[in-house]
C-alpha cells in the first residue's frame, strides 16, 4: 500500500490483468449488418419479385421510390448511430447515424403522407390487414440486421443499452421496411404510409424490448 | 504538438499491449492517464471532495471497458467519454443517496418506528441473499457496506481495514459476480 488509494488502484487493477479480445472493427460489424441486409433483400426478391413500378419511381421524390430510398438511408444511419453510440469515443459518428436515421424515417413518414394528402379525399383509412402483413414482413427483413447490432451492443457493454436497443431497432426496422417497400406492388396511398413509411415508428417500439434482452444476454455471456 | 502526438501513440501502444495481458503496459497506461481523468473530472465536478472517488470509478470503467478500445484510434476521446459517463453515474448515485438519507431523516422525525425500521432496514430479496452468500467473503463484505449499508467508500474501507482503491476493486468484482449469479438464476 503506498498510502494513496489511487494509486493502489492502479497496481490492484494491473495485477487483476487479463488479456482481452478486442472488438470487431465498427466498419466491418457495419458492413456485416449491410450484407446480411442484402441477402435478405436477394431472398426477398427472389421470393416475392421487385415491385413493377421499382426503377420507374426510383427518381422521383414523392413516389414509392422516393420512400424506399428514405427507409434505406434511415436504416443505415440507424445501424451506424446503434453501432457507435455503443462504444466509448465514437459520439460525433453515433449523432451522425442518429440524424441519418431521424432524418430518413421522418422524410419517408413525411412522403407518405404527401402522397396521401394527393390522393383521394376519401381515401384515409385505419391500417388494414395488407398494410399490417407488410409492416410484418418489414420487422422480420429486419431481424436479422438487429440481432448483429444486438450482439455487438452485448459485446460493448454500453453505458446507455436502452438508446442502443432503440436505434437499432428503429434502423433495423427501416432496413426491412425499405424491403418491403421495394417488393411489395402495391400502390395505395394509405398503404404506402401506414405497410411501408411507418416502419421504423413501429420497430422501435415492437423490437426495442427484445433488442435490450438480447443485449443484456449479449453482455452477461460477455462478462461470465 | 509533438508531445501530445506522442502522448497519443504511447496511450495506443500502451493499451494495445494491455490488451493483450501486457501488465506492466497498463500500469503505465493508467498512472500516464490520471492528470488527464482528473482533468476532465475536475472540469465536469469542480473542486468536489469526490473527485478522487470518480477518478477511480473511470479506472475501473477503463478496466471493464477496456475490450472496447479499437486499435489504431485514439485513446483521448474513449478515456473522455468513459469519465464523462463516470461523472454522470456518480451524480446520479449521490442524487439517490441524498434522496434515500431524507427519507431516513423523515422516518426519524416523525419517529415512527416501522416507519423507521423499513426505511432503513429494506429485507434483501431471497434469490439476492442466495447470490450473496455465495460470493467470495471479501467481495460480500464490499457488496453490503457499500450497497446495502450505504456507506461512503473511505467509510466501508475502513470498516473493511483496507484501502478505498482495493475495496472498490472488490465491489466491482462483487458486483460482476453477483449479476453472473442472479442472471443465471433467471432463465
Amino acid at each position: 500500500m503506498s498510502g494513496d488509494p489511487t494509486r493502489d488502484l492502479v497496481r490492484e487493477l494491473a495485477s487483476d490483468l487479463t488479456p482481452v479480445k478486442p472488438l470487431p472493427r465498427l466498419r466491418f460489424v457495419a458492413l456485416a449488418v449491410l450484407l446480411a441486409w442484402l441477402a435478405i433483400a436477394a431472398l426477398s426478391i427472389v421470393i416475392k419479385g421487385l415491385a413493377p413500378t421499382f426503377f420507374t419511381t426510383l427518381a422521383q421524390p414523392l413516389s414509392a421510390g422516393g420512400i424506399f430510398a428514405c427507409l434505406l438511408l434511415g436504416g443505415l444511419g440507424g445501424a451506424l448511430g446503434a453501432l457507435a453510440l455503443a462504444i466509448p469515443g465514437r459520439e460525433r459518428l453515433a449523432r451522425g447515424g442518429l440524424a441519418l436515421c431521424a432524418a430518413g424515417g421522418g422524410l419517408a413518414v413525411a412522403i407518405g403522407l404527401a402522397i396521401a394528402l394527393r390522393g383521394e379525399p376519401g381515401a384515409w383509412r385505419l391500417p388494414s390487414a395488407g398494410d399490417l402483413r407488410c409492416l410484418l414482413i418489414a420487422l422480420f427483413a429486419g431481424i436479422v440486421p438487429a440481432l448483429a447490432l444486438a450482439w455487438f451492443g452485448g459485446r460493448a457493454a454500453p453505458f446507455r443499452p436502452l438508446g442502443v436497443a432503440l436505434v437499432a431497432a428503429a434502423g433495423a426496422a427501416a432496413l426491412g421496411g425499405a424491403v418491403a417497400q421495394a417488393t411489395c406492388a402495391g400502390a395505395a396511398p394509405m398503404h404506402l404510409l401506414h405497410g411501408h413509411a411507418l416502419a421504423p415508428a413501429l420497430g422501435a417500439l415492437v423490437l426495442v424490448l427484445p433488442l435490450l434482452v438480447a443485449i443484456r444476454a449479449s453482455e452477461r455471456r460477455q462478462s461470465s | 504538438m509533438q508531445g501530445s502526438d506522442g502522448r497519443s501513440d504511447r496511450w495506443r501502444e500502451w493499451m494495445a499491449s494491455a490488451q493483450r495481458g501486457d501488465a506492466l503496459a497498463y500500469e503505465r497506461l493508467l498512472e500516464d492517464l490520471l492528470p488527464f481523468v482528473r482533468g476532465v473530472v475536475r472540469a465536469r465536478l469542480g473542486d468536489d471532495a469526490n473527485v478522487e472517488d470518480v477518478v477511480q470509478d473511470v479506472l475501473l470503467a477503463i478496466h471493464t471497458a477496456r475490450h472496447t478500445f479499437q486499435a489504431g484510434r485514439e485513446l483521448e476521446p474513449w478515456v473522455r467519454t468513459i469519465a464523462r459517463n463516470a461523472v454522470i453515474d456518480s451524480v446520479r448515485r449521490r442524487h439517490r443517496q441524498r434522496a434515500r438519507d431524507a427519507g431516513v431523516d423523515a422516518a426519524e422525525l416523525a419517529e415512527d418506528p416501522a416507519a423507521r425500521a423499513s426505511a432503513e432496514a429494506e429485507p434483501l430479496p431471497r434469490e439476492l441473499e442466495r447470490a450473496l452468500e455465495q460470493l467470495p467473503s471479501v467481495q460480500r463484505e464490499a457488496v453490503l457496506l457499500l450497497k446495502v449499508h450505504g456507506l461512503s467508500v473511505a467509510e466501508a474501507a475502513t470498516r473493511a481495514r483496507t484501502t478505498p482503491g482495493a475495496l472498490k476493486l472488490r465491489a466491482h468484482r462483487g458486483y460482476r459476480l453477483l449479476r453472473d449469479l442472479l442472471g443465471r438464476e433467471r432463465p
